[in-house]
């Protein structure tokens, strides 16, 4: 067999606790469309990363064409001829269709040759089968058409190995059909592509050859005409279930809010479920299945347009974050650093920050006391280690972060709770202890959302799941229905029942 | 299953005395010291309480303006209008008084058109999504633009005395000026505002982190709007204080004053960026500002020098905390930004002491024979 344009061989990589790449080795042979598939978290975006230059694995190498090279950023990846295009292409919308092809050429003189570099855009483009206007600005241009100009541009740095991560995530159908074509147009011209997918249709579509990675480690890699999607889902799931804080039985109790026909533009449509007291129920779905926009539309920040929320047998239309809290609704968000905590600020400002009216004196003072006895009560309940609680979030840990955006939110009173992604990048301890804090929570009667891209502790915490997919409610699992295979094949859009396809 | 405790994480295990000592508002007030000192031994007469007092009130309507603007600064935004916003109301109240107006009616009317010139300020910022800076460079010139149209190229003049008094009396037998304990009242009650009640508390909050508020439930626009109408009706209030001290009003009366009113909060301590600083920081800071400029008046150093001298003070108010910052977060580093941060402040402080000595020699230089 030929030799490949780029082995990434035998590469590991380790993040503190976790080990993102276990010797995992990849070839990629020129002309031949190869996917890459894996649940959240397998270490897709990690191997991306270590090809382009931005990550150096700890152990492994990259061999171009036979050589061993040492790529240290993503100029030198681009000499090597080797590119990345992702979901969101990166255009300049003010730029021109050729300046931004040309945008990382360098060397050429001082002076623009502006009629020559519209000439060898068109050049570009037309060996593309593309038809755009060098000269449109790229504002104008459909998402498609902005991943051809990110594609021209990497055909412009005379690219050999083009690596597409997810990007026809934001396409319609149409798009799509377009974007494969721009691909084997590539592969014919001997261009090596890895191709990373959520949807498996499309995958097994356009693929000559899949790969699946899981936890870090290569499962397969197989030809095309060997693999099949049921194939592919198990090969995915597999992970065991052990040592993981596993929910303890709560009587569920009456039911709190309905949602029913929950439709925002653009984002997600037809969502309806319903939460009861004592009850977790987890939100699971891929990357780009729109959950935390349903989680955001339920707390007010971005309002939903259309579709009922009946809270305690009312029906309400929650137009923002000071309305949710009124009602008793309380989200956690996913990006504490953005959303959840003004970081310089101590422990206590950020806890009694949404309720400051409650700590006020009959002049409108604020009894700062109370406060910080409001802090230290948190402090001991979900046991955040600090040396005081009038310390700057900023030192804590991120396990002790979210114990404190927590605190802030159970200080409200909430009877829901929604919890984004509360257990991303905080270390084993702190996670096990924030999963006895939501068992706790849901005991003592409250109804739990919980958003999580980690299927296992989706699994672990929740009664009922539903499982989401690109804005598209899939279905709610009860705990029992609820397998990884199941839960994957309606994440990924695969139809019929799980059983089937794992025959 | 193992779980690895993580070690509590590194805290400032500082003195408690020199974590407060080492705080821009102790500096302040060492430098107020200093320059006292200095200033008291060049010139025989800066110690004299008739001297200081009657110069104080050269600093009041500044004074009452930065008090808002430390609102306004803290939560993150800006209002350069102020001094626009000063001359249109006192334009309004001199136009209204040479129409036959009653003078306390003009001065109210120009409270409420200075009120809902800040709140159109905080409207635009809250609705439009737009930069403080930006909105408030616009009403910059509106402001002062209707001030022209209101008094064109005339002045109002011939205020009763019980109006000048505002500007020109003191307090009964004392030599406090009225403006002074004006400012000084104004100053307790706008810092109770900021440190004690729950608008104080959210202006820190949205300064830091304004999404996070709205993720909390905090009215952030209601707070931006509440502290632009406060720093509107102030801008009044400081107009009818510098008509009365004047006499006078024309219209491009207080120009460029609201750059004096932002340096002065900035020197006081308070984050440009926003979420940091406090209200005695900047009364301390207008003290200091005061103090030097008056310092160099009483020895007819011109008042364009006498800028200088306030840039590098302003220059050093942003040095010093960062300086502060670097060497108060955890163990101290000396790695090369915080080396070259501490070569900078030495600079700048040389760079003072150096001039002020040299302004200092120009006075005690012979005078030019005429």
């Amino acid at each position: 067999m030929e030799t490949p344009t780029l082995r990434l061989s035998h590469i590991s990589k380790r993040f503190d606790m976790t080990q993102a790449l276990d010797d995992v080795s990849l070839d990629l042979y020129p002309g031949e469309i190869h996917a890459l598939v894996g649940e959240n978290g397998a270490g897709k975006s990690t191997l991306i990363k270590i090809a382009t230059g931005v990550y150096r694995p700890d152990q492994g190498e990259s061999v171009l064409d036979g050589q061993p090279v040492q790529i240290h950023n993503s100029q030198e990846a681009q000499a090597y001829g080797i590119a990345a295009i992702y979901q969101e292409p990166m255009v300049f919308p003010d730029l021109n269709v050729a300046e931004n092809i040309f945008i990382s050429h360098r060397g050429r003189g001082p002076i623009v040759h502006w009629s020559k570099m519209y000439e060898e855009a068109k050049a570009i483009l037309a060996k593309l089968d593309v038809n755009l206007d060098v000269r449109m600005s790229a504002r104008g241009l459909t998402l498609a058409a902005q991943q051809a100009v990110e594609i021209a541009k990497a055909i412009s740095l005379d690219v050999r190995v083009l690596i597409m991560d997810e990007p026809t995530a934001a396409l319609s159908a149409h798009e799509v059909a377009q974007l494969f074509a721009l691909m084997r147009t590539l592969r014919s011209q001997g261009v090596a592509i890895l191709f990373i997918g959520h949807r498996l249709e499309e995958v097994l579509k356009v693929a000559d050859r899949v790969s699946v990675l899981r936890d870090g480690k290569l499962v397969s890699s197989k030809p095309r005409s060997e693999v099949t999607s049921g194939g592919i889902i198990r090969d995915m799931v597999g992970r065991e279930i052990e040592n993981f804080f596993a929910k303890s039985a709560v009587q569920r109790g009456d039911l709190m809010m309905s949602v029913r026909s929950l439709n925002k533009e653009n984002a997600f449509h037809d969502i309806s479920f319903d939460v009861y007291r004592g009850e977790v129920l987890g939100f699971a779905g891929l990357i780009g299945s729109r959950r935390t926009d349903v989680g955001l539309a339920l707390f007010g920040v971005e309002p939903a347009d259309a579709g009922k929320v009946i809270f305690e047998g009312e029906e309400q239309t929650i137009r923002s974050p000071r309305q949710a809290l009124q009602l008793g609704i309380a989200y956690v968000t996913e990006d504490r650093r953005q959303f959840g905590l003004t970081m310089p600020m101590s422990i206590v400002s950020n806890i009694s920050l949404p309720m400051l009216r409650r700590y006020l004196t009959g002049l409108g003072l604020i009894k700062r006391r109370d406060e910080t006895a409001t802090a230290e009560e948190y402090r001991q309940r979900l046991s955040i280690r600090t040396p005081s609680v009038k310390g700057v979030v900023e030192m804590l840990s991120g396990g002790n972060q979210q114990k404190v955006i927590l605190s802030k939110w159970l200080n409200t009173r909430p009877q829901i709770l929604i919890l984004d992604e509360p257990t991303r990048g905080i270390d084993v301890g702190a996670k096990t202890e924030v999963h006895q804090i939501i068992n706790e929570l849901a005991a003592q009667g409250l109804g739990i959302i919980l958003i999580s891209s980690d299927m296992l502790e989706i699994m672990a915490m929740s009664d009922r799941i539903l499982v989401m997919r690109e804005g598209r409610q899939m279905g709610i699992l009860t705990r029992e229905e609820a397998t990884q295979e199941a839960i994957l094949t309606a994440a990924m859009g695969q139809n019929g029942s799980p059983a089937e396809v794992v025959q | 299953m193992t779980t690895q405790t993580k070690a509590s994480p590194a805290h400032p295990s500082r003195h408690p005395l020199l974590v407060y000592l080492s705080r821009w508002e102790c500096l302040l007030v060492a430098l107020i010291v200093v320059t006292s000192a200095v200033n008291s031994i060049l010139s025989p007469y800066f110690l004299e309480t008739q001297n200081l007092f009657r110069a104080s009130s050269d600093f009041m309507e500044i004074g009452l303006m930065m008090l808002p603007m430390v609102l306004i600064i803290v939560s993150g935004n800006l209002d350069l209008s102020v001094a626009s916003n000063l001359g249109m109301c006192a334009s309004l109240m001199g136009w209204l008084f040479n129409n036959g107006w009653n003078i306390w009616l003009a001065a109210g009317a120009a409270l409420v058109l200075g009120g809902m010139a800040g709140v159109l300020n905080g409207f635009l910022i809250a609705r439009t999504k737009l930069p403080a800076l930006v909105v408030t460079l616009g009403t910059f010139a509106f402001y002062r633009g209707i001030a022209f149209v209101l008094l064109g190229d005339q002045a109002a003049r011939g205020y009763p005395s019980s109006f000048t008094y505002l500007g020109q009396g003191t307090l009964g037998n004392t030599p406090i000026p009225f403006s002074l304990a004006l400012f000084l009242a104004f100053a307790l009650i706008y810092g109770i505002v900021l440190h004690k009640t729950m608008f104080g508390c959210s202006l820190y909050a949205i300064g830091n982190n304004e999404e996070a508020c709205r993720y909390s439930g905090v009215a952030v626009d209601q707070a931006k709007t509440i502290a632009f109408g406060l720093s509107g009706v102030m801008s009044a209030l400081a107009g009818i204080i510098l008509a009365a001290r004047f006499g006078s009003t024309r219209p491009d009366i207080a120009t460029g004053m609201e750059l004096d009113v932002i340096t002065a909060t900035v020197v006081g301590g308070i984050n440009i960026f926003g979420g940091s600083g406090t209200m005695i920081g900047a009364v301390l800071s207008l003290c200091l500002i005061g103090i030097v400029r008056f310092g160099m008046g009483l020895m007819n150093i011109p008042g364009q020098v006498q800028s200088l001298a306030i840039g590098f003070l302003l220059i050093l108010a942003i040095l010093v905390p960062q300086l502060g910052r670097r060497l108060s977060l955890g163990n101290i580093r000396l790695d090369r930004k915080t080396t070259i941060l501490m070569i900078l402040a030495a600079i700048v402080v040389a760079a003072f002491a150096g001039f002020f000595i040299w302004s200092r020699s120009l006075i005690l230089a012979p005078a030019p024979a005429y």
